[in-house]
């Protein structure tokens, strides 16, 4: 093997050494979403929200704001992220079966290469009407 | 003919820094764990440094084109000048200027935003996000704007000794742990004024772009000083969802890609290009400025609340 070769493969085990360092400190931060309230007064910034969808695991929500617009938040590694999509910026949804019990979960994968997909698990078969159209209307568009 | 290269000026400065700050990494993992456990984040660790390790695979293709370009332009140069004392000095201040400039070029100008976001894409700021890097360079302004210094008759390799020199000096810049170094604040970039260049806090946006000096910040009024009362908030304004290194990598050419291709006009596809990010022909989403003004807007109308009341 010749000297750069050896250079980008100990370049590798440096970096796997450092991931492992900062996992193994417990940098492995997962942020949980906040509460109703709080997403409540984050949609204010947008105008309001009419409903709240907040997935089960606090991992990612959904709120119908009063324009017609979504606003989506997603926790991402410590942080959280959050976005204003309009519907037609979904490109596609699709069910999963979630692994607890009476509950059932939506995927929605957006136009934003940024900010790509979402999962939502929630408790419960039946969801917010607004949440059952819009997943509707993504499906047969 | 080019000058022959003093043997002091061909060490690889920037991959001996590289393999010394690997050590500052895991100090500041180590004392930051307990002070602040949101310091580091090993996916976020792991998409910072693989994105490094990926600028460096395609830094050595495009170096191929860069070169052709750059001996091109020195083969043309206005004068011979060698390694001497005050060419030294003049390529430093020189090289550190037109870094600069390409720096705040890369920030308020979209096709090189596109580029050099994958830098600031990071919500944390530490010694791994100073790894992040770009993998689209080749199509990056640094280039072109330090060639005139070539045509002048620089020697290249002094050029990518002082450029290896602000790459390995801001490695360190890339920290919340040294809060300020004293008088060196006036003329170095330092970590104080890096975090201040990392935040996406309004008043924050767009400033601080020196390399290691921030005289030039200071001159072009692009200086912001940290204020300890308004905490860095890092990252982007529309921050990223994902620690996919494609889509770190590519999120906003392929953004910059949608909205050129929807333009109504060329010149709408023009400004999506050459534009502030952000910018769009109706106003609808906010550039740096337009954050800014706002930003300032409301102060001013805090400030002066009292007054108003009163009145």
């Amino acid at each position: 093997m010749n000297g750069s070769l050896w250079i980008q493969l100990g370049s590798l085990a440096s970096i796997a050494m450092l991931v492992a360092l900062s996992y193994a400190l417990g940098f492995r931060g997962r942020r949980a979403l906040p509460d109703d309230a709080e997403l409540i007064a984050l949609s204010e910034r947008y105008g309001g929200a009419r409903d709240i969808a907040l997935d089960a695991n606090r991992a990612s929500a959904i709120a119908m704001l009063n324009d017609g617009r979504l606003l989506v938040c997603k926790a991402v590694g410590s942080a959280t992220v959050s976005r204003v999509f309009s519907t037609d910026e979904i490109v596609s949804a699709a069910d999963f079966r979630p692994k607890r019990a009476q509950a059932r979960g939506v995927s929605l994968q957006f136009k934003d290469a940024g900010f790509p997909s979402l999962k939502l698990e929630m408790a419960g078969e039946v969801w917010p009407l607004w949440l059952e159209r819009m997943e509707q209307e993504v499906r047969t568009k | 003919m080019i000058p022959e290269t003093p043997d002091w000026a061909k060490a690889n400065i920037l991959g001996m820094a590289i393999f010394a700050f690997t050590f500052l990494v895991i100090a500041e993992m180590l004392i930051t764990r307990r002070r602040n456990p949101d310091a580091y984040e090993y996916r976020d660790t792991a998409a910072s440094m693989l994105m490094g390790f990926g600028s460096l695979i395609v830094g050595a293709i495009y170096a191929g084109i860069h070169l052709v370009i750059i001996f091109g332009a020195y083969e043309l140069r206005l004068f011979n000048i060698g390694w001497t004392w005050w060419a030294l000095i003049l390529c430093f201040f020189a090289a550190d200027l037109t870094y600069y400039i390409s720096h705040r070029l890369a920030h308020e100008h979209r096709l090189w935003w596109a580029s050099h976001v994958a830098h600031h894409s990071s919500q944390h700021f530490n010694g791994s996000t100073a790894l992040r890097q770009s993998w689209t360079d080749l199509f990056g302004i640094g280039l072109w704007v330090t060639l005139p210094l070539f045509f002048i008759g620089f020697p290249p390799a002094m050029l990518f000794m002082f450029r290896g020199i602000t790459a390995a000096y801001q490695l360190w810049a890339h920290t919340q742990q040294v809060k300020t170094i004293g008088p060196f604040e006036w003329i170095l970039n330092t970590a104080s004024h890096h975090r201040v260049h990392h935040a996406t806090n309004p008043r924050y946006l767009d400033s601080n772009h020196g390399g290691f000096l921030i005289i030039w910040d200071r001159m072009f009024g692009t200086f912001v000083a940290e204020d300890e009362s308004e905490p860095c908030q890092y990252g982007i304004t529309s921050n990223l969802a994902t620690f996919n290194l494609l889509r770190i990598a590519l999120h906003e050419w392929i953004a910059m890609g949608r909205d050129v291709i929807k333009a109504r006009s060329l010149r709408d596809a023009f400004w999506y290009v050459f534009g502030a990010p952000g910018w769009t022909p109706d106003g609808s989403r906010e550039t740096s400025r337009s954050m800014k003004e706002k930003w300032a807007k409301e102060k001013w109308a805090r400030d002066n609340e009292t007054i108003v009341a009163a009145e």
